[in-house]
């Protein structure tokens, strides 16, 4: 059952002083149920705003069986911005899992990597000047990256990074290609 | 005995945001141990507020290399470097403020160029964004003589076998003179190739790109950008003992750039710190998302699952950078 609404934009307007993922609303209402991560996806699609940061630090606090729900949600958004964050989410979400969870969460939800694996899209470039931007990419490039690392901590991402976006294409279907192979080991 | 906590601020990145944010979090939640420090010197401070010394954590910002280095021989010390990873090049230090270029007068020794050394035998870096931006001059990794069996990230590896392809055909003449600077993944002169920029003296009378080579040009960047290798190592590394619990690389990309020469090295001295690291550009607060963590949530980095916790808040902030533990 969908988080009721009014809850939902309660926590999501919790002050930046206080910490949005111990309220009762957070810690009662909505980290009890994974599926709940849907309701907080849309509001990744703000940009930098508080309901955009509160919903992300929500949303981290998930645990891998939230995956498919995030992906599935990812999936049927059309924002850069909600997508790219989401990779993000995904990647706090598994990277403290053991690689069979890992492995069985990507591959249940595969289909709806693809859609992150193939969005052109350009990620948002909000930083400030000062950052040393050493990648910019697009969100399919960021979710490559984020997938292989998950795969395997050892991933160099650097040969991928120089590339082109034609270079960068061709490794992204060479992924897609190949799948996740056989049902992980548990 | 109270936990002690080293966070090290990195050059410009202790005057921006990060600086700012951690100094008031301090001071809201810590008492100062001592008197008061000169402006911009390292500080510290204890936790919580009012205990004295029935403090249970003390937290030491340093601002220089060599405190940073001290910091990783610290038995038990959870150690955060907040700043930038320039490019592979490695932590630097410095002065307060912005100046992306330093005045020669009072810095003859430009810091944005003094690194602690962390990294691969060598890393790419931007020729525009890096080397003319802060006026820096680092060691050429001269792809036509490099050995890809060394020490290097795949980049570098692609890159060296791709250099020497083409450097067999200009050397055969089967590519024209003329033709060189066009040729995908060959070494090219920015001499040759980019005469005005190569020409480019910066603030401090440099000419950062005279004699320098690229292997990659991204025209469809903007600014146009060119990369070329420096050379980096791991000297400081390899000098620590890694006695440190924890050392959270909290600057862009740090697994990219570092990851392989803290494992290598944590094998070699035998030790148990556990490594946060970034996958990608990052942009917030880590020192002070990982101290409220540790400090007013009470989680041990130290427990596996306390850790998981602090990787999850660390990476629920805006532009993470994906951090990992490793």
């Amino acid at each position: 059952m969908a988080v009721d609404p009014q809850l939902l934009a309660q926590a999501l307007r919790t002050p930046e002083s206080q910490d949005v993922t111990e309220t009762p609303i957070a810690r009662a209402v909505i980290l009890t149920e994974p599926a709940n991560v849907v309701d907080l996806v849309p509001a990744l699609e703000r940009g930098d705003t508080l309901e955009s940061r509160n919903a992300r630090r929500i949303l981290c606090q998930f645990g891998p069986d939230a995956v498919p729900h995030l992906l599935g949600a990812l999936a049927a958004t059309a924002s850069a911005d909600a997508r790219a964050e989401g990779v993000a989410v995904l990647w706090a979400l598994l990277s403290v899992e053991e690689p069979h969870v890992v492995r069985a969460q990507l591959r249940d939800a595969w289909p709806a990597v693809g859609a992150l694996l193939r969005d052109p899209s350009r990620l948002p470039d909000t930083v400030p000047e000062y950052v040393e931007r050493d990648f910019t990419g697009r969100v399919c490039d960021l979710a490559y990256v984020v997938v292989e690392e998950l795969l395997d901590h050892r991933f160099d991402q650097t040969s991928f990074r120089v590339l082109d976006d034609g270079g960068r294409d061709r490794a992204i279907r060479e992924l897609l290609s190949g799948g996740l192979g056989s049902p992980p080991v548990a | 005995m109270a936990q002690v906590i080293v966070i090290a601020q990195g050059i410009e990145i202790r005057s921006v945001g990060q600086g700012t944010i951690l100094q008031a979090f301090l001071t809201a939640n810590c008492d100062r141990k001592g008197a008061a420090p000169a402006a911009g010197a390292n500080n510290t401070w204890r936790f919580p507020k009012g205990s004295a010394a029935k403090a249970t954590h003390e937290i030491r910002v340093v601002y220089g290399m060599a405190d940073l280095a001290a910091a990783l021989d610290l038995a038990d010390a959870l150690v955060v470097y907040e700043g930038h990873s320039r490019y592979g090049q490695g932590p630097a230090f410095g002065p307060e403020g912005r100046d992306h270029v330093l005045d020669k007068k009072k810095f003859p020794v430009n810091l944005w160029g003094v690194h602690f050394r962390m990294g691969y035998d060598a890393t790419d870096t931007e020729c525009v964004g890096d080397l003319l931006e802060h006026s820096v001059m680092p060691v050429e990794h001269d792809l036509t003589v490099a050995n890809p069996k060394a020490f290097l990230p795949s980049a570098l590896v692609t890159a060296t076998t791709n250099v020497r392809k083409q450097d067999s055909r200009i050397r055969a003449k089967k590519v024209k003179a003329k033709d060189v600077c066009g040729l995908t993944g060959a070494w090219r002169p920015l001499d040759v190739c980019q005469p005005a920029r190569s020409g480019t003296k910066t603030a401090r009378g440099e000419l950062p790109l005279k004699g320098r080579h690229y292997y990659v040009h991204k025209d469809h960047a903007k600014p146009e950008e060119f990369l070329t290798a420096v050379k980096v190592g791991s000297a400081d590394i390899d000098k620590a003992k890694l006695a440190c619990r924890v050392l959270f690389m909290a600057s862009c990309s740090s697994k990219v750039h570092f990851h392989a020469a803290l494992i290598r090295r944590r094998t070699a001295a035998k030790s148990a710190c556990r490594f946060l690291l970034t996958g990608q550009v990052c942009q917030t607060s880590h020192a002070t998302t990982f101290l409220k963590q540790v400090l007013i949530k009470k989680l041990d980095p130290t427990a596996k699952r306390d850790m998981n916790k602090i990787v999850k808040a660390l990476n629920g902030e805006l532009m993470s950078g994906n951090v990992g533990v490793y």
